[in-house]
């Protein structure tokens, strides 16, 4: 949450944050908007989207987006809580490997009058890979699925 | 490019399609007598181009006007024997229907209709205008949008084409497409992958360079030794082609390596029962290894990789890294015979839990099948097929 | 339960988190040092307040130099931002390996003397496009800000040195207080990576991820 002069107050929460959801399941949260007046708003942007992080470039999609402006109107107030809701593709699911890591988030932005934008971020699981143990490492541990394993 | 088609679409409407719709929608219809009639010819170019020229005198609330006119667009070309056979059809002296322009009757014809082959024109700046077109919407829809923004509307616009947020379908985003995998049937076992690199395209890369670069380095290397020869040694050129000569003899190397390679071995084949591949799911493999050869030991692999581009200023880097590596199979001291290629099947499994094969702009993770063959006292080889593993079946859609 | 991908800490040496415009550009500490570029600090002015009174001084053209991976493109984007505030238009462009020319859409149509042309990799371009952007600049009189590995026509607005103690306090800032990394590890990483503080941060990335 963030609280400054000038600052909107944004809450966003995720049902069932600490499980990993599965894919196909319904991402279902709310968030909330406060401390600041519906004229000095301009917009608001809310995205289920995933990003790549690691030794690379950034990768990026978007599965769920929605927009709400001073020209399509903000309907509700904005100080209550409103829900949110997609149902979570098959792919790509999270993941933290070695050079490569995969974070599904919903993003929240807000954007004011005089150009400014404030953005709150909620990290979820997608899917339940766990983390690679890399060959050489899995040879010293004995790790058991990673080990190069004999002939047939 | 929205730009050049707007400049080749004005200049067509102008030339062509405006004074034609006029003519055929605007005119009004009059009696027009012919007084001459002539083949103008048209000798600015060098090719002399052509065109009829009839003059006429008609009436137009009972003003007498002449022009000099066959038809609107007023179009010098080549073809002298069409506007021949088009001055045939009048006679001077005789009366013929003519359409003139009712703001402006010294504008005449005698012939209306559409040059349809004109029109076929248009498709040049359709094409111009609709790429750039889109180009222009997109910036501007794009300007000052966020990156979720501009991806989702980017997503959103492939929807709308293909009915699909991926190649794939809209189940699967982010994962590169099996199509080119898929394509092609097996004899053995339902399909048959195809191979990373070719090594006969491999092997014409290295011949390519070796040559040129060894055929430059042998001009001058020629100079050098013809020089030395006739009392004219050129120390500083022999000096400057020292690196050159040593970095051509290892292309040559190199190709010679790859030459054993290609020669001695013979082709691998590799078939998979089913595909994509997913975690916790066993497929059947088959290979086939031709060439004639005496192996110490060929084995195939499954190997995960993953791959990431970071670009920034003049450095463009990118790091593969094996994260998941299993031996499938192996075999010690095998003797393949020409025309008696080593065949084997065995089972692959992808372990539960691993992650699917993913493909951004910047990263990747892919997987593949890796036969590799060492060979006593000659190069070893290797060849690398690609699969795509999808999520498993513990992932599946709810 | 298995090790899920949220409930490891983030590495600080990802490139998100190092990449241009990420960190801000760490000016070194030390004043009256050999670099002629370096701006006199003492008038109480910021350290970014001297360099654009610089470029001022130079009639808006400059250049920042330094070899890679030193913080060019750090300092490109800790300044831009500040051209932007002062009234003027900004056209930037990025140039990566290969890209000899300038993108057909680059720079924009309606250039004036109130147009800052931001070029980064300037020493990539062709012979051609360095003069097309020359002429530009001549013709209408607008700034000019590039990166580049080597001194050449242009001015030099700031040199930039690679040194250990700023690749130390640059890592200081990605880890924050919660973690101090050894020593050792930083003399290696920066023994690694030659003096190419990228270099060093992806070493340490590796290191991050193996511990």
């Amino acid at each position: 949450m963030s609280l400054a002069m000038n600052t909107p107050l944004m809450s966003m929460t995720i049902d069932r944050r600490r499980e990993a959801y599965r894919p196909g399941e319904t991402l279902t949260g709310e968030y909330q908007i406060d401390v600041v007046k519906t004229d000095d708003l301009k917009a608001v942007e809310l995205s289920v989207l995933w990003y790549t992080v690691g030794k690379g470039d950034e990768d990026l999609g978007v599965h769920y987006f929605e927009r709400q402006s001073r020209e399509t109107s903000f309907g509700e107030s904005l100080g209550s809580w409103r829900r949110f809701s997609t149902v979570l593709p098959a792919s790509p699911l999270s993941y933290d490997g070695m050079l490569v890591k995969i974070r599904w988030c919903v993003r929240l932005r807000v954007f004011l009058r005089g150009g400014k934008d404030f953005s709150e971020e909620v990290q979820f699981q997608l899917g339940e890979v766990p983390r690679p143990t890399p060959p050489e490492a899995a040879k010293a541990e004995g790790v058991g699925s990673n080990v190069l394993l004999g002939p047939e | 490019m929205l730009a050049a088609g707007l400049i080749v679409l004005m200049y067509l409407v102008n030339l062509v399609i405006w004074p034609e719709w006029r003519a055929n929608h605007h005119f009004v219809e009059g009696r027009a007598v012919v007084i001459g009639k002539a083949l103008a010819e048209n000798r600015e170019t060098d090719t002399v181009t052509f065109r009829p020229d009839i003059e006429i005198e008609h009436l137009s609330d009972g003003v007498k006007h002449r022009a000099v006119t066959h038809d609107i667009t007023r179009i010098h070309s080549s073809n002298r024997s069409d506007h021949e056979a088009a001055l045939e059809q009048f006679t001077v002296g005789e009366e013929y229907p003519c359409w003139y322009n009712p703001a402006d009757p010294s504008e005449a014809v005698l012939v209306r209709g559409y040059t349809w082959w004109m029109w076929l024109f248009l498709f040049l700046p359709a094409v111009l205008l609709y790429i750039g077109g889109w180009g222009l919407i997109a910036s501007a829809f794009q300007w000052g949008a966020t990156m979720e923004r501009r991806t989702a509307s980017l997503q959103q616009a492939r929807l709308l084409v293909t009915g699909n947020l991926t190649v794939n379908g809209e189940l699967y985003p982010a994962i590169p497409s099996d199509d080119n995998i898929t394509n092609s049937p097996g004899t053995h076992l339902p399909f048959r992958l195809p191979i990373n690199v070719s090594t006969w395209w491999k092997l014409f890369g290295i011949c390519a360079i070796t040559l040129i670069w060894n055929g430059i380095a042998l001009v001058f290397a020629v100079r050098v030794i013809i020089g030395y020869f006739t009392g004219a040694a050129d120390f500083w050129l022999a000096l400057f082609l020292i690196p050159f000569v040593i970095f051509g003899v290892l292309l040559t190397f190199a190709f010679v390596h790859e030459l054993l390679i290609a020669i001695g071995v013979g082709p691998t084949q590799l078939e998979i029962s089913a595909h994509p591949l997913a975690p916790g799911e066993e497929v059947r493999v088959w290979i086939s290894q031709g060439g004639r050869l005496t192996l110490n030991r060929l084995a195939a692999r499954l190997v995960c990789e993953e791959t990431a581009t970071y670009r920034q200023g003049t450095d463009t880097r990118t790091e593969t890294r094996v994260v998941f590596e299993r031996l499938l199979w192996e075999r010690r001291d095998a003797q393949i015979l020409d025309g008696a290629p080593l065949e084997t099947e065995f089972a692959c499994e992808i372990p539960t839990g691993s992650m699917h094969s993913y493909k951004g702009q910047h990263n990747e993770i892919h997987w593949r099948i890796i036969i590799t063959g060492n060979i006593p006292r000659r190069p070893n080889f290797e060849r690398s097929f690609p699969v795509i593993v999808y999520p498993g079946a513990l992932t599946k859609l709810i | 339960m298995p090790t899920t991908a949220i409930h490891h800490p983030p590495n600080p040496f990802a490139t998100r988190f190092i990449r241009p415009g990420a960190i801000s550009y760490l000016p070194p500490i030390t004043t009256g040092s050999s670099n002629a570029a370096l701006p006199d600090t003492t008038s109480g002015s910021t350290w970014l307040d001297d360099l654009l009174a610089r470029w001022e001084a130079t009639k808006y053209r400059g250049a920042i130099v330094g070899p890679h991976g030193c913080g060019k493109s750090t300092l490109l984007a800790s300044l831009l931002p500040r051209l932007a505030t002062a009234n003027r238009d900004v056209a930037a462009v990025q140039l990566h390996d290969n890209e000899r020319t300038l993108p057909a859409d680059w720079p924009p149509p309606l250039v004036t003397a109130n147009t800052i042309l931001v070029i980064d990799g300037y020493e990539q371009l062709g012979w051609w496009s360095r003069w097309c952007v020359n002429r530009i600049v001549r013709r209408t009189g607008c700034g000019l800000i590039v990166t580049a590995h080597a001194k050449g026509w242009l001015p030099i607005l700031y040199e930039v040195l690679p040194n250990e103690q700023t690749f130390r306090r640059v890592v200081a800032v990605l880890v924050g207080d919660n973690l101090i990394i050894p020593g050792e590890v930083l003399a290696e990483a920066w023994k690694v990576g030659q003096e190419n503080i990228r270099e060093s941060l992806f070493w340490l990335y590796d290191w991050w991820e193996g511990r």
